[in-house]
């Protein structure tokens, strides 16, 4: 008996626990079977896609956007020289769009231990001049990559950590990470005003829509106006959704500086007080 | 002895294949640091690039030597961007290190 996926009549990232409310997640490719509840009326945001042609490779419905797998970097500059031109994104615009992705996929390259790499969605919302994105692995998953005892949703935050990286806990990274791929994206979205989602195990952190000009950047992710918990149906691997307004970020550099200074201060207050301390009694 | 490594042919005008970073820094960049060689990287054509791939270009040089990697590493050619990623990780890198590191913008010097 095939799995069934069922789809909400719209589902995006402001909304995504209408998508998972209503569904659990086979652990294996299996056969699946795609059900709307509307057929008439299916929006969604690709990060669904994404999940839902990860689950089953060789699934097509008409309901779904395009999907592209992507394995290593080649795939990735193949990806962005193939999907981008069709945007017509101004230059800031297309350096963000692949400073975003290029993170993002990475992670899932070194990091999920997934053999079939990311698969990766994106489309235009032409209402809202939004680039969506979804990239999504059924690897490890975020709890097992940076090996911590805790539930799905804790391991999320601290991964979203400026400094953790699941390679090492030295300050300053390894020779290869430094635990701010994460972060940046994260932040990237906060100076955007715009929704991030990372999703792994049952833990889910969704970071909302800033709703005021005030823009300041939290390297703790708990006190982000931001939603999410640890009682969604198990994913195994990690499913990372973000929305790209196009033409909000007035200056790419300037928002990169302003994180570069949050990102610092965070792992020089990690250094002046090392959680390893030996507390004499 | 100055060497100078030309970044473009080797990551095209968005730098982000890390794979290609890791050989030209073990093959090309710490040999020739090694020999107390003066290395510039030279970013003309690199448009953008992420903070993970200019860490694994810098970040293991700088934890080797220190502050006095800068007097051996150079940046030709960084475009805005570039030079906040790079200062970035010089920043981190160095925070570790038994010598506070000076303003790290400074270290970007070569147009």
């Amino acid at each position: 008996m095939n799995d069934t996926i069922t789809l909400p009549t719209s589902a995006f990232l402001g909304n995504f626990e209408k998508f998972t409310n209503i569904n659990t997640f086979p652990l294996t490719q299996a056969p699946l079977t795609v059900q709307p509840q509307n057929p008439r009326f299916v929006s969604l945001h690709p990060v669904i896609s994404a999940i839902i042609q990860s689950l089953n490779s060789k699934l097509t419905s008409p309901y779904l956007e395009p999907t592209q797998a992507i394995k290593s970097s080649e795939d990735l500059e193949h990806f962005f020289s193939d999907s981008l031109d069709q945007y017509h994104l101004s230059t800031q615009d297309i350096l963000l769009v692949k400073y975003m992705l290029a993170e993002l996929t990475r992670n899932t390259i070194e990091h999920a231990r997934d053999p079939r790499g990311s698969i990766i969605s994106l489309s235009y919302g032409k209402k809202s001049h939004t680039l969506r994105l979804g990239i999504v692995d059924r690897g490890i998953g975020i709890k097992q990559s940076i090996n911590l005892q805790a539930t799905d949703y804790n391991a999320i935050i601290t991964a979203l950590t400026p400094g953790v990286t699941g390679t090492t806990q030295l300050p300053g990274g390894s020779t290869q990470n430094a635990g701010a791929g994460l972060f940046f994206v994260k932040s990237l979205a906060h100076q955007l005003g715009s929704h991030f989602l990372l999703y792994s195990g049952t833990g889910l952190f969704k970071l909302l829509k800033r709703k005021t000009k005030r823009n300041i950047l939290h390297s703790d992710s708990t006190t982000d106006h931001a939603s999410g918990g640890n009682n969604h149906p198990f994913w195994q691997g990690t499913v990372v959704g973000v929305d790209i307004p196009l033409d909000q970020m007035t200056d790419f550099n300037v928002a990169l500086s302003q994180i570069r200074k949050s990102f610092y201060e965070s792992l020089q207050n990690q250094i002046s007080s090392p959680s390893t301390q030996a507390q004499f009694i | 002895m100055t060497y100078l490594l030309a970044l473009f042919p080797h990551l095209g005008n968005f730098a982000s294949n890390k794979d290609i970073a890791t050989v030209l820094r073990q093959t090309e960049i710490l040999p020739r640091l090694a020999k107390q060689e003066v290395v510039i990287l030279d970013f003309s054509g690199v448009e953008g690039s992420t903070q993970s791939l200019i860490h694994v270009l810098i970040a293991e040089p700088l934890q080797l030597y220190g502050q006095d990697a800068l007097k051996i590493l150079k940046f030709k050619s960084a475009c805005p961007i570039l030079r906040t990623l790079i200062s970035l990780v010089i920043d981190y890198s160095l925070l570790g290190t038994k010598k506070k590191p000076e303003a790290a913008d400074a270290t970007v010097e070569l147009k």
